[in-house]
């Protein structure tokens, strides 16, 4: 696919974004991935605003809509900021506030992980 | 097949997967369609909104993809502002997964009825002066060889 997606890893390795995406129920995981392929393919090729910004720098979000209103965290790159995209947190959003409360600040946190050591903190996204 | 079209083959055996992943897809496809025909056009959003009578904070949120669905009569209002036809057919899950990889910034913006027509109208010329031409040759070289029969027999050619 012309853009790469990577999911973040903890310090222990544990595939954040893989564990939350896996807890989703069916409707909800297969539009995350209806996005996420048009994502990969396209990137914002086809049409402007497919990724939201955020309060946090550099941090945006996918927005998923359905019954849950899913808002996976990335960002773009960071090692190759035009080509890739790495996903940072699973996120939901309840009355224009994203849920759990500090995620914003998890993912700003997350990035500024990835960006030091991107060969050991990411791996290629895993499809839940 | 691709690497996307062997998994979706796969995921898609679930029903209700491939009924909500192709929901989400059929409408990031038609947010971009919108947004890919209204900018060929040079058309800024509060004039789409104009001529089709759309609210011009709704029409962001389908540009967006930020609904749930689109109305017959939402997709009729901006195919008559856009010009285009607007055709809403039952399709196989596997057509319009190919669709995931195949849509282009070209392929999706869709041109004018007048842009169209013209277009076809050009092509038939094309096609008509084409046709002539091969008729005159095929004609010109039957009449050469009815000449070229018609010699005297030992006659330099």
């Amino acid at each position: 696919m012309p853009f790469a997606l990577y999911d973040y890893l903890s310090a222990s390795g544990i595939n954040e974004v893989l564990v939350w995406a896996r807890e989703l129920q069916t409707p909800e995981r297969a539009k995350l991935n209806a996005k996420l392929d048009m994502l990969a393919t396209h990137g914002p090729n086809l049409r402007p605003h497919t990724l939201t910004g955020t309060d946090a720098s550099g941090i945006q979000k996918l927005r998923v809509h359905g019954s849950v209103q899913l808002r996976p965290l990335l960002c773009e790159g960071p090692a190759n900021v035009n080509i890739e995209f790495t996903l940072l947190a699973g996120a939901k959003e309840v009355g224009s506030k994203l849920k759990p409360p500090k995620i914003l600040e998890v993912a700003e946190s997350r990035k500024a992980e990835v960006t030091a050591d991107p060969k050991v903190r990411r791996v290629a996204h895993v499809r839940p | 097949m691709s690497d996307l079209k062997t998994i979706l083959a796969t995921e898609f055996r679930d029903k209700e997967y491939a009924h909500a992943y192709m929901h989400t897809h059929l409408l990031e496809r038609l947010a971009a369609q919108i947004y890919q025909t209204r900018t060929a056009r040079k058309m800024s959003q509060t004039e789409l909104a104009e001529a089709s009578g759309i609210p011009q904070a709704k029409l962001s949120k389908l540009e967006c993809a930020e609904v749930q669905s689109f109305t017959l009569a939402t997709l009729l209002k901006l195919a008559r502002a856009l010009d285009v036809a607007l055709n809403v057919s039952f399709e196989p899950f596997s057509k319009l997964a190919r669709s995931v990889e195949t849509a282009t910034p070209k392929s999706l913006a869709v041109l004018s009825r007048a842009e169209d027509l013209h277009g076809a109208a050009s092509l038939n010329q094309l096609l008509g002066a084409v046709e002539a031409r091969v008729t005159a040759t095929t004609l010109s070289s039957s009449a050469e060889v009815t000449t070229v029969n018609q010699l005297p027999t030992g006659a330099d050619v």
